[in-house]
Formats: C-alpha cells, sequence, structure tokens
C-alpha cells in the first residue's frame, strides 16, 4: 500500500506498521492494514506500537482453539487485559523479554550489593554469610532460570514464526502459559525477600543454585521451598514452551520452506535448544522434586543417614545442569551467527558445517556433565567425561570458525548488534580456554570451586549467553517495538559491556589463581585478607559493567516512549546485500549463500547500476529488493502491494520497499554506524 | 578488492561519517578484554613453580596448556579484531564477493587440527590425571620413590575439620601437623553436609561426602620453613597450607579453614612425642634403608 500514497514527511511514521506486511501476508487475506494500523496505533502505540496490529487474529486463522478467542481478540480486549489474555506469539515475545530485562535488573543489583561487600573488606561488613549465600543462591536462579532463558523464549515466540512463515504458534495457549510462568516461578523465588522484610520468613534459599543435599535437605528456610517451586513452575511452563517452539519449527513451516532453508537462529533457538530443555528440564525437576519431598515429607533419597546417596543428586542434578548451559549459549550463539553475517554483508560461511556444529554441540552437551563432579570421587568415570568435554571444544571451534570466515574480507558494519555479536566471538574464546583446563580432571582438582571457575561461567553465560541475546534485542528491537533506541547510549552500553565484562571476569579470574586463592561462594575471605585489592578492582569493574546495563535498560525504556519511529531500522546497509533474512523481507527466503549473492550482485550491478551506491543508501531502490532477486516466486512481499509495484517480477525494478523509503526515513536516522 | 567510488555519488552515507575512528575505537574495545586475556595466562604461565605434590605434576601439564590456550586464544581474538580492525566499514567499501566454494578445505584442516589437538590434551590429560588423583597413595609413593607414608582420617562437619593422624591419639582441629618427605594418605569424609577438602597450594581437592569416604594424598619434600610452630617447649621450622572448604556448606562455609604444618620427618617424630603420639609403622616402613631415622623407635 505504501508507495502510491506515501508522501515523504509522513513515510517513517506511516511506514511503521505498514512495512510489516510482509510478516502479516501468510495470514491476511484481507487488505485491510491501513484501517487496522490507524485504529491499534492510537491503543497501543506507547506500550507497544508496531505490534498491537499483529495481535488480530483474522477470522480465516486455523490455528486458534476455537471461535470464542476470535471473538476476544476481535474485540481486542484493552489494557491490562490485552496482555494477559493474548495469546499472539509477538506480544507473548513481548511478554517474556520485559521479564528477562526486568530479572536482569533484579539479579544484577544482588551481584552488585554482594561484589560491594566483599571489597569493602575480609570479613562480613554488610551482609551475614547466610545472606551472602542467599544473594548468590538468587542471583544464579534469577539469571539462569529468569533472565536468559526467557530472553530467548522472547526471540523464540516473536521470530520463530516470523521466520518460517507460520501465522501462530502451534499452541497458542500453552504459549501464554509459558510467559506467565516466569512471574510465578519469579514471584516465588523473590517472595522471601520481601517475607523477610517484614519478619515473616528467612531470607530466600541459600543453598547455592544447584542446591546440593543434604544441605539443601536440612536448611529450614521457607525460602529454599520457594525456590524449588518456583523453578518447578517456570520449569513446568518452560518445557510446555520448548514443546511449542519444537512443534512449530517442525509442523508449522511454510510448505516450501526445507530443512536446509531454515534460518541457523531458528535452528538454535527453536530446535536444538528445545531439544535440550526438553531433555535436561525433567532432570532438574526430578532432582528439586526428590528434595522438595525429602524436605517437606521426611523422604529420603540423598541423605546418607537414612540410606540415600547424596552423590546420585548431583549425578541426575548436573545431567540437568550442563545441557542447561547449552540451552542458555545456543541461542545466543545462533542471533550472533545471524547478525554477524547480516553486519559483515557476507553470507554465512557455511551452513551446513554450522549446523554440524550446533548438532555436535547438542549431542556432545548431554554427554559432559559429570565434569562439574570431578572432585566428588567418582573415580575412573573422569577420563570418559574428560573426553566429551574436551571433543565439545572441536564444534566450538567450528563455530568460531564459521563466524570469523564471515567476517573475513566482508564490510563490517560496527552497529549496536554486530559489536555483542563479536564480543560473543571474543568471549566464546575466552570461555572456551577456560573451559579446556576445567574439562581436564587433573587440572579441575586444581580449579574447581575456585574463582577461576567463576570466571569460566560468566564468560560462558554472560558474554556467551547474554551477548548474543543483547545482541537480538538491538537487531530486533526496532521490529518489536517500531522504535529505534537511542544509538548513543546503546553505544556507551556496548563500550563499557565489552571491554568492562573480561576486565571484570579476568580480575575475578586471577582471584582464583592466586596461591591460595578465593574460594566460589566465600562471604568472608579471613583466611587470605590479601585478595581485597584485587576485589576492590573487581567489584569497580562490577559497577562500570552495570553502569553500561543501566544504560541499556534506561535505553529500551526511553526508546519505547520516545524512540524515533522506524519500521526497517538496517534497510540502508543491508542495500545491496542481496541477503534477506525472513523477518525484515518476508518470503520465500531461501538462506543466502555465496553463490546466491554472488549471483545476486550481478543482477543488481546490471539493473542499477553500481551496486556501491546502492550500499551507500543513495537509490536502495534496486537494492533492498535485490533480496528476492534470486528466489523464486516472490509471492511473499508481493501481495500486499499494489500490482503496479512489480515485486512479482525477477528483475530488480525499483519496488515498492526501496521507493517508499525516501532518503528523509534514512536521513532522520542519525547515521548507521551510530547504531 | 575494495571499490572505492562510494562517495562520488554525493550522498553522505550515515555509516561512512568518522567511522574510520570508530572502527579504530571499537578494534580497542575488542583488544582491552584481549590484553586482559594475555595479562591473566600469562601470569599463571609464567609463575613460579610450586613445590609438593601432586601440583608440580598438575603445573607441569598445566603450563603446555596454558601455552595453547593463549597461542589458539589470543591468535582467535587478535582475528577477531583484526577482521574488525580491516573490514571495518570505515576502512573498506564493500564486501568481497564470497567466491562459492572458497576455503572450504581450511575448516577441515582446522577441524581435523583441532581434533588432533584435543585428542592429545585428551592422552596427556589422561596420564596426568592418573598420576595425580586417580593414583592411589601407594602408587603415589612408588612413583615419587618415597617410601614413607602415614595416614590421615579427615573428617569435615559444620563447619570444622577434624584430622585424625596415625599415631597420634588426639583428634587435631583446625590445625594439623604432618611430615615431609612422607606421602600423606587422606581418607575423606564428611559428618553432615558435602563439603570439599582443598589445599589448594598442592593441588589438593577432594568432596567430603556423607557416607562415602574418598582417597586424596599429598606430599611435601622439604621444609623451607616459613613459619614454626611449638613442639614441647621448642619451635620447630614449618612450612603451612591453608586448607580450604570448597563446596557450600552453609553459613559458615567461608570461615571453614585450617591450616596443615609440615615439618621435617625427623622434627615430626619429636613434635608427636611432645603431644602424646608416635610415629606410626608405616612411616617406618623402609627404615633400615632409609637411614633418614637416626633416633627413631624410642
Amino acid at each position: 500500500m505504501s508507495p502510491p500514497t506515501d508522501d515523504p514527511e509522513d513515510a517513517p511514521h506511516e511506514d511503521a506498521p505498514s512495512d510489516d506486511a510482509p510478516d502479516d501476508v501468510a495470514r491476511d487475506d484481507a487488505p485491510d492494514g491501513g484501517t487496522r494500523d490507524d485504529a491499534l496505533r492510537d491503543e497501543h502505540r506507547d506500550a507497544d506500537p508496531s505490534r498491537a496490529p499483529d495481535a488480530v487474529e483474522p477470522p480465516t486463522s486455523t490455528d486458534d482453539d476455537g471461535g470464542g478467542e476470535d471473538d476476544h481478540e476481535d474485540h481486542g480486549p484493552t489494557g491490562w487485559r490485552y496482555w494477559l489474555y493474548t495469546t499472539d506469539h509477538k506480544v507473548i515475545g513481548i511478554i517474556y523479554l520485559w521479564h528477562a530485562l526486568f530479572f536482569f535488573a533484579l539479579g544484577g543489583t544482588l551481584a552488585l550489593i554482594f561484589r560491594t561487600d566483599l571489597a569493602m573488606g575480609p570479613d562480613s561488613v554488610f551482609l551475614n554469610p547466610a545472606a551472602y549465600n542467599s544473594l548468590i543462591s538468587v542471583h544464579a536462579i534469577t539469571m539462569i532460570f529468569f533472565v536468559i532463558l526467557p530472553l530467548s523464549g522472547a526471540f523464540a515466540n516473536y521470530f520463530i514464526p516470523i521466520m518460517i512463515g507460520a501465522d501462530e504458534m502451534a499452541f497458542p495457549r500453552m504459549n501464554a502459559l509459558g510467559a506467565w510462568g516466569i512471574s510465578a516461578g519469579g514471584l516465588l523465588v523473590w517472595l522471601p525477600f520481601i517475607t523477610s522484610a517484614f519478619g515473616l520468613t528467612g531470607l530466600p534459599t541459600n543453598a547455592g543454585w544447584f542446591q546440593y543435599p543434604p544441605l539443601n535437605s536440612m536448611l529450614n528456610t521457607t525460602g529454599t521451598d520457594l525456590a524449588i517451586l518456583g523453578v518447578a513452575v517456570f520449569g513446568i511452563t518452560s518445557t510446555g514452551s520448548s514443546i511449542n517452539f519444537l512443534v512449530t519449527v517442525l509442523n508449522e513451516r511454510r510448505s516450501d520452506m526445507g530443512w536446509f532453508d531454515i534460518p541457523i537462529v531458528v535452528w538454535a533457538i527453536g530446535v536444538f535448544t528445545s531439544i535440550l530443555a526438553l531433555y535436561s528440564i525433567p532432570w532438574l525437576l526430578s532432582a528439586w522434586g526428590m528434595t522438595f519431598l525429602e524436605r517437606n515429607f521426611g523422604m529420603a533419597f540423598f541423605t546418607a543417614r537414612a540410606g540415600g546417596d547424596p552423590l546420585l543428586y548431583q549425578w541426575i542434578f548436573w545431567t540437568f545442569g550442563h545441557p542447561e548451559v547449552y540451552v542458555l549459549v545456543l541461542p545466543g550463539m545462533g542471533i550472533a551467527i545471524e547478525v554477524i553475517s547480516r553486519f559483515s554483508e557476507r553470507p554465512i560461511y557455511s551452513y551446513k558445517a554450522l549446523l554440524a556444529s550446533f548438532i555436535t554441540l547438542t549431542i556432545l552437551s548431554i554427554g559432559v556433565w559429570a565434569h562439574h563432579m570431578f572432585a566428588s570421587g567418582i573415580a575412573a568415570s573422569r577420563y570418559a567425561f574428560m573426553v566429551f568435554s574436551m571433543g565439545i571444544a572441536v564444534a566450538f571451534g567450528v563455530y568460531l570458525f564459521v563466524a570469523i570466515a564471515t567476517m573475513w574480507r566482508g564490510r563490517i558494519h560496527l552497529t549496536t548488534p554486530m559489536l555483542f555479536s563479536i564480543g560473543l566471538l571474543a568471549g566464546l574464546i575466552y570461555s572456551g580456554m577456560e573451559g579446556i583446563m576445567l574439562g581436564q580432571p587433573a587440572m579441575d582438582l586444581e580449579l574447581h570451586s575456585t574463582y577461576f571457575v567463576v570466571a569460566h561461567f560468566h564468560f560462558t553465560l554472560f558474554m556467551v549467553g547474554v551477548f548474543g541475546l543483547i545482541a537480538g534485542i538491538y537487531y530486533w528491537y526496532p521490529k518489536m517495538t517500531g522504535r529505534m533506541y537511542h544509538s548513543g547510549l546503546a553505544k556507551f552500553h556496548a563500550a563499557t559491556t565489552i571491554a568492562g565484562v573480561p576486565l571484570l571476569f579476568f580480575v575475578i579470574g586471577m582471584l582464583g589463581e592466586q596461591e591460595v586463592p578465593m574460594m566460589r561462594r566465600y562471604a568472608t575471605y579471613l583466611y587470605e585478607p590479601a585478595l581485597q585489592d584485587l576485589h576492590i578492582v573487581a567489584t569497580v569493574f562490577a559497577f562500570v559493567v552495570g553502569i553500561g546495563q543501566l544504560a541499556f535498560l534506561v535505553n529500551l525504556l526511553w526508546s519505547l516512549r520516545a524512540g524515533e519511529r522506524v519500521d526497517q531500522p538496517w534497510d540502508d546497509l543491508f542495500a545491496g546485500q542481496n541477503m534477506p533474512s525472513p523477518e525484515w523481507d518476508g518470503f520465500p527466503y531461501r538462506p543466502p549463500t555465496p553463490g546466491v549473492v554472488a549471483e545476486g550482485t550481478d543482477v543488481a550491478t546490471d539493473g542499477a547500476g553500481d551496486p556501491k551506491s546502492a550500499a551507500d543508501g543513495g537509490d536502495a531502490g534496486p537494492a533492498t529488493d535485490g533480496g528476492s532477486d534470486a528466489e523464486p516466486a516472490p509471492d511473499g512481499a508481493g501481495d500486499v502491494e499494489p500490482a503496479t509495484d512489480g515485486p512479482s517480477d525477477p528483475t530488480p525494478a525499483p519496488d515498492g520497499t526501496g521507493d517508499a523509503e525516501p532518503d528523509t526515513d534514512r536521513v532522520a536516522d542519525d547515521g548507521g554506524d551510530l547504531r | 578488492m575494495s571499490a572505492d567510488d562510494g562517495s562520488s555519488d554525493g550522498n553522505t552515507v550515515p555509516d561512512e561519517s568518522a567511522s574510520r575512528i570508530e572502527v579504530v575505537f571499537w578494534t580497542l574495545v575488542i583488544l582491552v578484554g584481549l590484553a586482559a586475556f594475555l595479562y591473566d595466562f600469562l601470569r599463571i604461565l609464567l609463575a613460579d613453580v610450586p613445590a609438593g605434590q601432586p601440583i608440580e605434576i598438575i603445573h607441569e601439564f598445566q603450563q603446555t596448556m596454558f601455552l595453547i590456550a593463549i597461542l589458539g586464544g589470543g591468535i582467535a581474538v587478535g582475528l577477531v579484531a583484526l577482521a574488525v580492525f580491516q573490514y571495518g566499514a570505515g576502512n573498506r567499501r564493500a564486501a568481497a564477493a564470497p567466491d562459492v566454494t572458497w576455503g572450504r578445505y581450511a575448516m577441515t584442516i582446522f577441524a581435523i587440527g583441532m581434533t588432533f589437538l584435543m585428542v592429545t590434551t585428551m592422552f596427556v590429560g589422561a596420564s596426568t590425571l592418573s598420576q595425580t588423583d586417580e593414583a592411589t597413595a601407594d602408587e603415589a609413593a612408588e612413583q615419587l620413590g618415597v617410601d614413607r607414608q602415614i595416614d590421615v582420617d579427615v573428617q569435615a562437619g559444620q563447619w570444622f575439620w577434624r584430622f585424625d593422624v596415625d599415631g597420634m591419639e588426639a583428634t587435631q582441629g583446625e590445625r594439623v601437623v604432618v611430615p615431609a618427605g612422607t606421602v600423606v594418605n587422606m581418607e575423606i569424609t564428611s559428618a553432615d553436609v558435602i563439603h570439599s577438602f582443598a589445599i589448594q597450594e598442592l593441588g589438593v581437592k577432594k568432596d567430603a561426602i556423607p557416607g562415602q569416604v574418598n582417597p586424596a594424598w599429598f606430599y611435601v619434600e622439604h621444609v623451607e620453613g616459613e613459619t614454626t610452630i611449638q613442639a614441647g617447649g621448642e619451635e620447630i621450622q614449618a612450612d603451612s597450607y591453608t586448607v580450604t572448604c570448597a563446596e557450600l556448606c552453609g553459613k559458615g562455609h567461608s570461615t571453614m579453614t585450617g591450616t596443615v604444618y609440615v615439618v621435617s620427618p625427623e622434627e615430626y617424630e619429636h613434635w608427636a612425642e611432645a603431644n602424646g603420639g608416635t610415629v606410626p609403622e608405616s612411616f617406618h616402613a623402609e627404615e633400615g634403608d632409609g637411614g633418614d631415622h637416626d633416633d627413631g623407635g624410642h
């Protein structure tokens, strides 16, 4: 609809919702975009600008559970009901996102609190040891279960259907349950902080996030039960979500999307992560369920004096625990490789090798869990688990190779998502280099349970898992909210985080490599007061990183209200790349490969002259559409557009998208690389 | 490779403005992490060789691994930074059109090479493990060529360590004295929750698990005499090693520390007598050959 009617002035404003069309095409038979957009934009613009229109399901949708649902969606519940009752995958994705960011702020605050306490002196300063243990336990549980998982869930919800051309998730209601499971679980875990303030209960669980029995069974705190219940609630709902993601990818794909047409990010988030979550979470529920029974019903599974075996718990728990790590990092890795490819102007070096590395990671990650238990007297099992733990490095190596080869000889746009993706590569290397030390039982016995391990898994979870997801947030935030984030704050966030996180965690690592090192989970370090200097340095860096994250959250909240309205924020960078991606360019889609890209470049050159000028954003017309040039029958983007504007022809004629984005749009975006 | 005609079309390209500086800036930001990595890992690589076993055996292996990590990780992060610097949009006008089949051999070679490297470290690591924690105290004594052993029962509890040294009647608490030149054979268990017995300076770490006895051993050859302890009114020279608990065991976890004093074998006998004990039989296992004990057998 856009090209004939738009005048340049309105363009940024008007384009925002209308260019969502490619996503909606599959399900929108009625070309009523304009009115629908207008009505809903007024209603929801502030909270959820361009997403709101998509919340309306056309009556033709086959995935809703019944007519009743269509009804209430049509009438459009407003206010809190809109959010609470929704089964729209995009709205649910946004619910996931804000849950995750909320808990990210909480968990990060906890980290700063106990880091401050550690820096202030070798003895407890303002946190007594029980409170310290409580804070570290809740920090870990929050970050693992209520930040990284929901954040990847946010992208899974929002983008899986878009990227595979489905109109909805396979099980929308189960999806909604997953979203609210985060609130419920998080509330249960965090509730004791509030009740303890009134003296009703003690602090939350303080048995560490592994909750090793018999300690866990002996702690007489309500918080431990609540943490188990909270994570159980979340675990059950996220099992549902994982089933949902997996089934959606398997069953809801466009009929013309073959296995090797699935974008890598969907493989990572929707398939491998879901498989691992489905495999691992039941183990967690078993382990924690048994401790719950032990704590509350006098049963004995893990209590030695009652005939149980404490080590049994560790076997069960880490069978969950290690695949869980990959549940946390694979989404980030998937997003990063997608972003790296886009902003390097190069197709992924080898789609199939990358896929093979993800498959290898998925399989091997199931077989390495006992490397968490090298010190617990498991005898010769250590040799086997060492072999797997070292072998998995090869799969990461292939991933890194593919990523670096993709960047190589490209043209790298240092936008914020790209910066975080590059940071992820560095983080993966740091984490891996520490990981190969810990995968060796002989060395692990020296390093186990020191701050070296703390450094290692923070590189893994923060600099790989979270960095990738942050890259995803920046990359897709305009897509999800219709607003651009503030580029300056984003760059500030990137600089403080990408430089600050390695500094912070290498100092933490150094604490673990002293002759008498800082031991993990020590509330005090009276045995070696000399460690205080490094603790102070670490805390300073922690605050640097903390300020960066504050800028991040402020930026996202500020942009939600005041950010510039955009729809295709990266068009000027993607112009001329001939590398379509379904969430921006619609269908049909085939992952860009060197062959396709090279071919497309030629076409663009022939048709519009200089591909370079297209890349520069001068006349983005031919370039933007170049994406579909190499594709047969571009029915996706075409349908919404008036027939005159010829997206159905495979020639690079300037089409709607290109023309509809006059330079005003681009000029208003002050600067590509500033993002 | 780069086309240089980009500026000719008169449009100010947003991502070109000042981006050369940006490229340098972000390259430096990435290099900050690399510098921290190299500093941290080189510190370990160049650290003094510790005295004692099994740390010395571990250390040998560790140096190799850290060298691999510094080279591998340094090159990898270096390549990332180089890619950013060299191919950053400010420094480059267009992406090179990728060759359809480019570099497949490179990846295959890389994967095979990395597999080979990892398999090598598996073998070296396995052999190191079999010499250190997998070895029993007897095997350790044999491979170290030491003929003396002493048994120590270690019991952990909330929040204390208890050491029952063979030959000593009294249980020793936070401080335990053991002889040098002797393989100290420990059997570690716990009275309540899971703890973990760690002497970081010697590379010893073993979980103390209720209902399970885990063995561990360590060995210190010489006493350097950095501290002194009292034995029957006299001061004798000793080395001290910090014992820490390495598994979260409740609110007293971080104060659950202890000290192992290592004294020379002769002075150990002296100390044992002064504290109402004797030296155990195993201590004199090969006394005839050893000749270390000119005053043994009171």
